[in-house]
């Protein structure tokens, strides 16, 4: 009998929010997940999901008596912890003074999606499957005025074979205030739906660094939305080294008035692997200015993706919109794919993008030749290099060493597979 | 495909008996309104075309049916009533004249409104002209100058006649009669354009130049055109377009396919300035076009130039499919809009052969409350090594109600070879208009002459005599878009 | 008669009072020079009588040859024969700098009665005069102010000017950026043109230019007034003492 393919995830979301009211927030979601995104549909045609829809998957069931064990070291003493995509504050540490953190009522949760549902992530596959199967909406907050120097971790672990996981997550910067949070995913299931609302208010600032890392056999789909309020400013950083298939969609509306966004990106990808980075800016007031460098290493069978979108609504002049996109191919199978897009309805604007793929600088490679470097070390040289400038640029200093490292394991991982072209 | 006899005999029936009613409208010149098989079968027994060709028509009308209209492009216009269309009319002026003393005088009077003084460009530029008025060409000139060299020019219709062979091996070759709704339209319905075939080892010496005009009410214009050019020669092709005001829109699908063999170069430039709509957007031409090169020969090179100032809406890639080894793909583009206009335009660079190297230089400008779009693909397939592209996109903005949009797609898939884009958007600037103010040029003058500088790079690909042209239509085009 | 007649000329801009009353006159065959310390008000000055947009007067008026220029645009008051040479000359790219040369001559010629010049005769009178000011032909060829240096810059503000045959020019700090031979040659062309039928205006905050550019009249000015008058010794002064007692003392 003929296997269909595509409803049985979409089924057992279904089935899974079937016992919910009506008007709950979960049954809302669960409404809107009809289909995977058709591979025709512009934003999904470089990243098709035909071979997930085949794939025998339903949600996790959380137990939290499961007892829990961690891959992941630690860089500091806060720690949040997710496991199977639902919070563990028994394995979870304390907080600073100041940061807070709590599951969303119904109320809360249902506001939740109606702000989700408002954007451009409406639709996106994460939104409403994790909507539906979230444990619960997590708060992260930080009080207005407070300054945190501490690092928060937030770990998300755990996953099964045939399994989805659901981290629902809420980080909200009340005015004036700043925080750094790092990120890691590590999750051994077959597919991680991780969704964020990131809401940052006037004056506050957000320093962000993810690391995706997940199981080489799973997916990972993930959806950010950013709210910027006046003078707020994000940093953001992620790193894409794991699963099978990695997208890592972010939606930022900059909103208020002076915002600032910075939103980098690197993925290193071997094997058959397929990342791929997807960012929608919405410049929606004047004078704010968001900038944006993704960088790629692409080795053995795989595939990555860049599309970034910068949209300068008619009033929002003054904009500075920058994009860069670049990618290195050291391997005969690997592609890169890369749409860089902008689309301007205001006159007083500089907004510039550029793209660049190919192989390493043949002038860079003869000048170290000629200094008696070999070819191989030279191509190491310059790929590290390659990778160290966009990791300075993008994170504070104390972790440079620490995203170094997290990057070059993967990167010495494909180069080792890869006979350098 | 190959027909049945029974369907050559209903064929012709049909076609007998369609001539025999057409009567009164074959005096008019004009098919009846809309769209069906048997307009395809009048148009090709109009046409007097062998079977196959009927066959490849009518394949393509139900290849069409089957179709839908693409909607990726950012362009807005109300759905077209593909029944409420002629797809064939002539003008009222014998075919196949010996000169051009024996053009209609008030056909040549029309030209000269606007500014193409036949008789002038014939014997002062050296240029083989081939008018097409509405759909039938009326005028060749030059001919014996070319036949000389071995050059064929001369309407497609003609050529189905007189070349049938290489029009049948070619046509649809670059551009398959189903790749697009507009090209499966044209391919079924296309009434006339030119044919160039240039022979082994000829440098075509005068630029070939055809300028279309539509006229007739509701007409669409479905031109089609062909160049061949064989190993080691050269052509340059220029094209031009003017359409008088007029409000309702009119469909202009037209579909133009190029081959260029070892070591063989087409230049192919167009200034189009079709009428784009009044002030507040009415009326105008929708411009379809689906125009594609194909560099088969070993280190061909196809090169595109347009300058696009008309038509209420523009969907047009220019593309090359850079096949041959070493061959080389080039697209230079200027899209103005205005007012209303939306333009979403831009090219395909498919890089196949080792070592093939495409440029892209897109200039967009908007104003008004026009929307322009540059669209493009840069694909570096598995065997493209050492392939090269550089890609410029600049936009300039001129008031604060239009918009200015860059959607490029880059595709790569072997490492040595290398893609380079770069886009810029940009307003010109209160210092820059001062300074010109300052040294007592008018507004007008400072817009046009900044605007022209942003062009540069592109308008130095034209042919002389078309830049100046073309200059000119820049200004004219943004006339009262500032101050 | 004056050229160039500033009548209490007052102006805001953003609301704070730039110019306070400004007057002047100006006749055929002088060179006058205003100088004053920085935000004195020099810039604004020479952009109000240009006719920039943002720089339209409070009150008080200005004649150019007799002629109010009030109402005037700023491209019509440069066809009338007023000239500025640009502090920043912008940079055109794709402008051609023969090209725009010829378009702005032939607009000035067009408006007072001369015959246009076609384009050879306008190339030999360009070389012509490029060749005094030392600017190469190779300079002409490129877009107008793009990749220049500093000196090729104001060297080509020069040419234009000699080209323009203005009435009246205003040289806005025009030895900005110049080493000491491009100050030289830069000087020397103006010089070149003073003559019975026009009038020069140097705007400057240094003494250096008017070594040069020897002016009959110095006017110092600060706070948006002209607070002294007199000749070319006024300029020493403030090289000797600086604008600060001259200040407190008017």
């Amino acid at each position: 009998m003929l296997h269909n393919k595509n409803e049985d995830y979409i089924a057992s979301v279904n089935n899974y929010v079937s016992g919910f009211n009506d008007n709950s927030f979960r049954k809302l979601a669960g409404k809107d997940f009809k289909s995977w995104p058709d591979p025709l549909e512009e934003t999904w045609r470089l990243s098709r999901l035909g071979t997930l829809a085949r794939k025998k998957i339903e949600p996790i069931k959380i137990n939290f008596d499961k007892s829990v064990k961690s891959n992941l070291n630690t860089i500091g003493s806060n720690i949040i912890k997710f496991f199977d995509g639902a919070y563990r504050e028994d394995i979870s540490s304390k907080l600073p003074i100041g940061v807070s953190l709590k599951e969303l009522n119904e109320t809360e949760s249902l506001s939740y999606l109606s702000k989700i549902k408002n954007t451009n992530l409406k639709n996106h596959p994460s939104t409403n499957a994790s909507l539906s199967c979230t444990p619960s909406i997590i708060k992260l907050s930080v009080d207005k005025n407070t300054k945190i120097l501490d690092l928060i971790e937030i770990h998300y672990e755990g996953g099964e074979e045939s399994l989805s996981v659901h981290p629902v997550l809420f980080i909200e910067l009340n005015e004036n205030s700043s925080l750094s949070i790092i990120e890691r995913f590590n999750h051994l299931g077959s597919l991680i739906m991780p969704l964020q609302l990131i809401d940052i208010k006037d004056s506050a600032s957000l320093n962000s660094i993810k690391i995706f890392d997940d199981n080489h056999k799973s997916y990972n789909l993930s959806a950010h939305c950013v709210f910027l309020s006046q003078k707020s400013v994000l940093n953001s950083f992620s790193l894409v080294k794991g699963s099978q298939f990695t997208r890592s969609e972010t939606h930022a509306y900059l909103n208020g008035k002076n915002s600032k966004l910075n939103l980098n990106g690197v993925y290193i990808s071997g094997d058959k692997q397929h990342h791929d980075l997807t960012t929608a800016i919405y410049h929606n007031v004047p004078e704010c200015v968001s900038k944006q460098s993704v960088r790629g290493i692409l080795g053995g069978e795989s595939t990555g993706v860049f599309q970034g979108k910068v949209r300068v609504a008619p009033n929002a002049q003054k904009t500075d919109g920058q994009q860069m996109s670049k990618a290195i191919l050291i391997s005969d199978k690997a592609s890169a794919n890369a749409k860089p897009e902008l689309e301007i309805y205001a006159d007083d604007v500089v907004c510039a993008h550029g793209a660049t793929v190919g192989e390493l600088d043949d002038d860079q490679l003869f000048y170290l030749s000629s200094r008696g470097i070999t070819k191989d070390k030279a191509r190491l040289m310059l790929i590290k290099a390659f990778l160290k400038d966009i990791i300075n640029e993008s994170v504070e200093e104390a972790l440079h060493d620490f995203i170094f490292k997290e990057a070059q394991f993967s990167l010495s991982s494909i180069l080792k597979n890869d006979l350098v072209v | 495909m190959v027909a049945t006899q029974e369907t050559i005999d209903k064929v012709k029936e049909v076609a007998n008996t369609y001539k025999y009613g057409f009567v009164t409208e074959l005096e008019s010149e004009k098919a009846p309104l809309g769209l069906n098989e048997d307009i395809v079968r009048f148009i090709s027994s109009k046409k007097n075309e062998p079977e196959w060709l009927l066959e490849w028509r009518l394949k393509a009308y139900r290849k069409w049916l089957t179709m839908k209209e693409p909607n990726w492009a950012m362009v807005n216009f109300p759905k077209i009533n593909f029944q409420d269309i002629y797809y064939y009319s002539a003008p009222k002026v014998k075919p196949k004249l010996n000169s051009l003393d024996e053009v209609d005088p008030e056909l040549l009077k029309t030209y000269e409104k606007l500014g193409i003084p036949i008789k002038e460009q014939e014997m002062l530029a050296g240029v083989a002209v081939d008018y097409v008025f509405d759909s039938i060409s009326v005028a060749t000139t030059f001919r014996d100058k070319l036949a000389k060299e071995g050059i064929i020019f001369c309407p497609i219709s003609e050529a189905v006649q007189n070349h049938p062979d290489l029009v049948k091996k070619y046509i649809g070759s670059v551009i398959p009669m189903g790749d697009n709704y507009y090209a499966a339209l044209n391919s079924a319905v296309f009434t006339d354009g030119s044919f160039v075939y240039v022979p082994k080892g000829v440098k075509c010496p005068m630029e070939l130049s055809t300028y279309f005009r539509i006229n007739e009410q509701n007409s669409g214009q479905f031109e089609r055109t062909l160049i061949i050019v064989e190993d080691n020669s050269y052509v340059s092709y220029l094209e031009g377009c003017t359409a008088p005001q007029r409000d309702e829109n009119q469909l202009h699908a037209a579909v133009v396919e190029l081959v260029a063999m070892n070591d063989a170069e087409i230049k192919y430039s167009t200034v189009q300035n079709w009428y784009p709509g009044d002030k507040d957007g009415i009326g105008g031409i929708y411009n379809f076009v689906t125009k594609r090169g194909n560099c088969l020969g070993h280190r061909s090179k196809i090169s595109w130039t347009q300058v696009e100032t008309g038509s209420a809406i523009t969907w047009k890639y220019p593309s090359c499919i850079l096949r041959g080894d070493n061959s080389v793909g080039e697209f230079y583009s200027v899209a103005v809009a205005n007012n209303f206009q939306q333009a979403d335009t831009g090219t395909k660079m498919i890089h196949i052969g080792k070592n093939t190297k495409s440029t892209i230089i897109s200039k967009g400008i908007s104003a008004g409350k026009a929307q322009n779009t540059y669209r493009g693909q840069v694909q570096i397939q598995k065997n493209a090594k050492g392939s090269r592209n550089f890609t410029q996109c600049d936009s300039l903005l001129i008031g604060d109600e239009c918009g200015a949009h860059t959607v490029p797609y880059i595709n790569q898939h072997t490492p040595s070879a290398r893609v380079e884009h770069e886009a810029t958007t940009s307003k010109i600037s209160e210092d820059q208009l001062f300074y010109c103010l300052q040294r007592g040029l008018d507004t007008e003058q400072a817009t046009s002459l900044i605007v022209n500088g942003f062009c540069k790079e592109v308008m130095k690909e034209l042919p002389m005599e078309f830049a100046v042209e073309a200059q000119k239509l820049i200004g004219i085009s943004l006339e009262g878009s500032v101050g | 008669m004056s050229l160039l007649e500033i009548k209490k000329a007052r102006l805001k801009l953003d609301n704070k009072n730039i110019l306070n009353g400004v007057s002047l006159s100006v006749n055929a065959g002088e060179v006058h020079a205003i100088m004053g310390p920085n935000g004195s008000g020099k810039s604004t000055l020479s952009y109000m009588l240009s006719g920039r947009e943002g720089y339209e007067l409070e009150s008080g008026e200005i004649l150019l040859d007799g002629q109010s220029l009030s109402e005037m645009p700023a491209d019509e008051r440069a066809r009338s024969g007023l000239f500025l040479a640009f502090q920043y000359p912008v940079e055109l790219p794709g402008v051609g700098a023969m090209s725009f040369l010829r378009e702005a001559v032939n607009s000035r010629r067009k408006f007072i009665g001369k015959e246009e010049f076609d384009h050879l005769a306008f190339v030999k009178e360009a070389r012509k005069e490029a060749s005094k000011m030392f600017v190469k032909d190779e300079m002409l060829k490129r877009a107008v102010n793009v990749g220049f240096s500093g000196g090729e810059k104001k060297k080509f503000e020069i040419l234009q000017m000699a080209m323009l045959k203005p009435k009246v020019s205003i040289l806005d700090e025009t030895d900005s950026g110049l080493d000491v031979d491009a100050l030289k040659i830069v000087s020397d062309g103006v010089n070149a043109q003073r003559s019975d039928d026009n009038a020069i205006v140097v705007i400057t905050h240094y003494q250096r230019l008017l070594d040069y550019i020897v002016p009959d009249f110095v006017h110092i000015l600060s706070d948006g007034v002209i607070i002294k008058s007199g000749g070319p010794e006024l300029a020493l002064e403030v090289e000797k003492n600086g604008y600060a007692g001259m200040i407190n003392a008017a």
